[in-house]
């Protein structure tokens, strides 16, 4: 079958950004989060209650409970193979699309859970937009990618326009303005990604989720989509799966961190699990001593 | 090893290695030399070369091979070998085109085709004009659409009169014209509004978008003047030559232009095409001066028109010809929709349980059947209906003979062979399908897409090319089929070409098998080789067709 899908836990630079936080964790987070103020509190959109996920008899995610507030970056860390990219494709139910997936529990878009029977999977997407791990853009020009979105849901309105305020706000129009209908494909990476991110905002969804966005990137595209996503928090919310802990400091206001079992261990203001986290084995795989 | 750092200096030894490159290498060349000489030995009858005069390869040595010979090595130094070769095959691509063509005509009678030109007209002009009044996408395709079912089918009004404007929205354009109007005009003039009227407007267009809207203008004017020109030349007749210059000398006219213009520093590469070119015309004048006699070949004009005769020198493969490309259009027509259909179920829609991979390792397996087997599929099915043709069953009160399909005929036969190459038009379209990476689809659903929008909008584009590609190369091995022919009655002799679906007809391998069996040695030897010649073109054509196809795409995608 063709959705067979492979669990996208195997990140090529899983050990790299390990590395890096053995050498200089502590000072690294300090500088990031000094003056880290206290995140806007917002009504909450997702709210998970026990929420479980098995792939066959292998159960991925165990009793998750969490709430992400409206217009904020909330990122969920962890190390590989935690259940982090499972769980963020349970709110869009892209598991449904794996034969073998199960899901149980409540998982709440906007009060309404969005794994009752009455729930269109394709209508959700339509409202949670989703960028994956690896940039995807369609083989077509850059405006039919960033259109497709508009097309599939049938929008109507003044494409020209709302192509242009897409790619703004991804920061890309400045560099593709001029070449709107030649291939997304002959783009770099970090623009492909930003790309993908205009695609997935043009219909303008009322979350945005983010599979580890940055991981295929080099420093400067990351850096840019870190820029991005900042920008991005005043209209979405945000909801951002990466493995890279600094990343996670510098643009989130929450934090979830979730360890090996598909077990959520804590959930709270980025600054709190950073400077001060409640379990020990936070702060170990925080410090860099273990994932 | 014994000891803990070998000497580094002692080589390997890497005799087997050796031996095991060389076996393989003598392996291929044994199976090319077999196969070169066999090809070489169909030449040899089909064309037989050795009946000309020698001077004749002389002049053509001196005036065709060794120049082009000089400036290809010339050019290849640069580059700029490639271009020009392609340069050249737009006009044989065209003079394929114009035999396909007039091979047409002879299956559909001639005011059908003007009814039918006439009458797809109208929605044509309709989208041309919505399009420039700049009319929404939906109203424009809803305008064309209903007009065009009226002008082509007309509207089902029981008991209206069938003359005048009436009849006309009645019956419909095509139908109209065939019933109340009484002259045809002739083959120059419906060749003029139906081709070239087209192509003078797409040379227009083209060349507008590119350079100016005079520009546009002056290549429709050339266009048409060359139209007319043909009028005023007495060595063809001059609906040929209409034919000819539409298909062959614009599209050649095209080509240079574009790459001329657009490859501004590759201009040197037409040098190869041209010499080629005026070595081939300088030779066909020294020889026709000299009146030297060229080698007599099987394969000429003649046998490509001509209907098979009892005696060797005036024998033809026309009919032949003319059921295998209609063999062809049956063999598509069914064996593609089903066989991308069911590719794309499989793999798009499918659960993956049991019952599944039971359907999927028996396609697999059918790929394997033997063709005779589909034969008698084909006589079973198609003409017996399974043994029910003949009996009468009773329906809703009414009693019905079942009656099979004639035997023999075009759609049989066509049919018999697309059960054979459904399997591989299946295997290859889910290849092609597979091979679309498993992220665009991930991409397109977290867009809110459907799995059809999917599907229409990502997997099928990006597939296409694959699905192509391997449908061709199906029906490539389609055109060579015998057996499945054979089986379901079809003539091995037919002094006609077929007039229709339902006509009897004969195809290239049954003809030239016929052929091995005449006690004349000229046909066992000329004319069977010319006919085997004459179906390996066809074959590489095809073939050439699925690369160029494949290639067109792949460029588009990237």
């Amino acid at each position: 079958m063709t959705e067979g899908h492979s669990e996208p836990e195997t990140e090529p630079n899983t050990t790299t950004d390990t590395e890096t936080m053995t050498d200089d964790a502590d000072d690294e987070l300090k500088t990031h989060t000094a003056g880290f103020e206290s995140p806007p509190t917002g009504e909450t959109i997702i709210e998970a209650e026990d929420v479980n996920v098995w792939y066959d008899d292998d159960r991925a995610l165990e009793d998750i409970s969490m709430a992400v507030p409206e217009h904020n970056v909330t990122a969920i860390i962890g190390p590989s193979g935690c259940g982090k990219s499972t769980f963020l494709r349970c709110i869009n139910r892209m598991n449904d699309l794996i034969d073998d997936a199960r899901v149980d529990g409540t998982l709440r878009l906007a009060g309404k859970d969005v794994y009752d029977a009455d729930v269109d999977p394709v209508a959700l997407r339509r409202r949670v937009g989703m960028v994956f791990q690896k940039p995807n853009p369609f083989p077509k020009s850059i405006y039919d990618n960033v259109t497709y979105g508009l097309e599939m849901q049938g929008i109507d309105g003044d494409y020209d326009a709302i192509v242009e305020d897409a790619l703004r706000e991804a920061a890309l129009w400045d560099e593709v303005s001029d070449q709107l209908h030649e291939s997304g494909l002959e783009l770099s990476g970090g623009q492909q990604q930003r790309l993908c991110i205009a695609r997935a905002i043009a219909p303008d969804p009322e979350v945005l989720l983010m599979d580890e966005p940055a991981s295929a990137l080099d420093p400067v595209a990351t850096s840019q989509i870190e820029d991005l996503i900042a920008d991005l928090a005043e209209e979405y919310t945000v909801v951002i799966v990466t493995h890279n802990m600094q990343q996670a400091a510098r643009i989130s206001d929450k934090t979830a961190v979730f360890l090996t079992g598909g077990k959520l261990v804590e959930f709270d203001d980025t600054q709190k699990i950073f400077e001060n986290p409640e379990h020990q084995r936070v702060e170990d795989y925080i410090t860099g001593k273990f994932g | 090893m014994a000891t803990e750092h070998a000497d580094t200096t002692t080589a390997v030894s890497r005799t087997r290695g050796v031996v095991f490159r060389y076996v393989l290498l003598v392996a291929t060349l044994s199976a090319l030399a077999s196969l070169g000489l066999l090809l070489a030995n169909v030449a040899v009858d089909a064309f037989d070369p050795l009946s000309a005069d020698p001077s004749w390869y002389l002049i053509y040595l001196c005036t065709l091979v060794v120049p082009s010979l000089l400036v290809g090595w010339g050019l290849r130094r640069h580059e700029l070998l490639v271009g020009g070769i392609e340069a050249l095959f737009v006009p044989i691509g065209g003079l394929f085109g114009a035999g396909a063509l007039f091979l047409l005509f002879e299956v559909i009678p001639f005011n059908v085709w003007f009814a039918w030109a006439v009458g797809i007209a109208v929605p044509a002009a309709i989208w041309l004009l919505t399009t420039i009044a700049g009319t929404s996408g939906r109203v424009r395709a809803g305008l064309t659409l209903g007009v065009g079912a009226v002008a082509l089918i007309g509207l089902p009004l029981p008991g209206v009169s069938t003359t005048g404007a009436v009849g006309l929205l009645t019956m419909g354009v095509p139908a109209y014209i065939q019933r109340r109007v009484y002259t045809i005009p002739n083959y120059y003039l419906t060749y003029l509004l139906t081709l070239a009227v087209p192509i003078a407007l797409l040379v227009g267009h083209q060349l507008r978008k590119r350079v100016s809207f005079t520009a546009g203008l002056t290549g429709t004017g050339l266009v048409v003047i060359a139209s007319l020109a043909v009028l005023f030349q007495t060595v063809v007749y001059t609906y040929v030559a209409l034919v000819l210059v539409l298909l062959v000398l614009v599209p050649t006219a095209w080509y240079c232009y574009t790459q001329w213009h657009d490859h501004p520093a590759d201009r040197l590469q037409f040098a190869f095409p041209v010499t080629v070119l005026i070595g081939a015309g300088l030779g066909r004048i020294a020889v026709w001066v000299l009146s030297i006699s060229g080698p007599n070949s099987w394969v000429d004009l003649q046998f490509l028109q001509d209907a098979p005769t009892r005696y060797a020198e005036s024998a033809g493969l026309n009919p032949a010809l003319v059921g295998s490309l209609l063999l062809m259009v049956v063999v598509i027509a069914t064996s593609f929709p089903l066989g991308v259909g069911a590719a794309v179920y499989l793999e798009e829609y499918a659960p993956d349980n049991g019952f599944t991979r039971l359907i999927q390792l028996n396609i697999s397996n059918l790929a394997g059947v033997p063709s005779v087997v589909y034969g008698l599929l084909g006589l079973g099915l198609f003409i017996n209906l399974g043994g029910m043709s003949g009996e009468s069953i009773s329906l809703f009160g009414q009693t019905i003979t079942l009656q099979g399909m004639p035997t023999g005929s075009v759609l049989v036969g066509g049919m018999a062979i697309s059960l054979l190459i459904l399997p591989i038009v299946i295997i290859s379209s889910q290849e092609a399908i597979r091979s679309v990476p498993e992220s665009l689809r991930q991409a397109s659903f977290g867009m809110g897409a459907t799995r059809w929008q999917t599907v229409k909008h990502v997997v099928l584009p990006r597939s296409v090319p694959g699905i192509l590609t391997g449908t061709i190369l199906a029906v490539g091995r389609a055109v060579g089929e015998t057996a499945p022919l054979i089986m379901v009655l079809a003539a091995s002799y037919s002094s006609s070409p077929p007039a229709g679906l339902l006509d009897k007809a004969t195809a290239l391998p049954l003809q030239v098998y016929s052929w091995a069996f005449e006690p004349d040695p000229a046909f066992r030897h000329g004319v069977l080789a010319a006919g085997v010649v004459v179906m390996i073109v066809v074959l590489l054509v095809i073939n050439s067709i699925a690369i160029i196809v494949r290639n067109k795409y792949e460029a588009k995608q990237q």
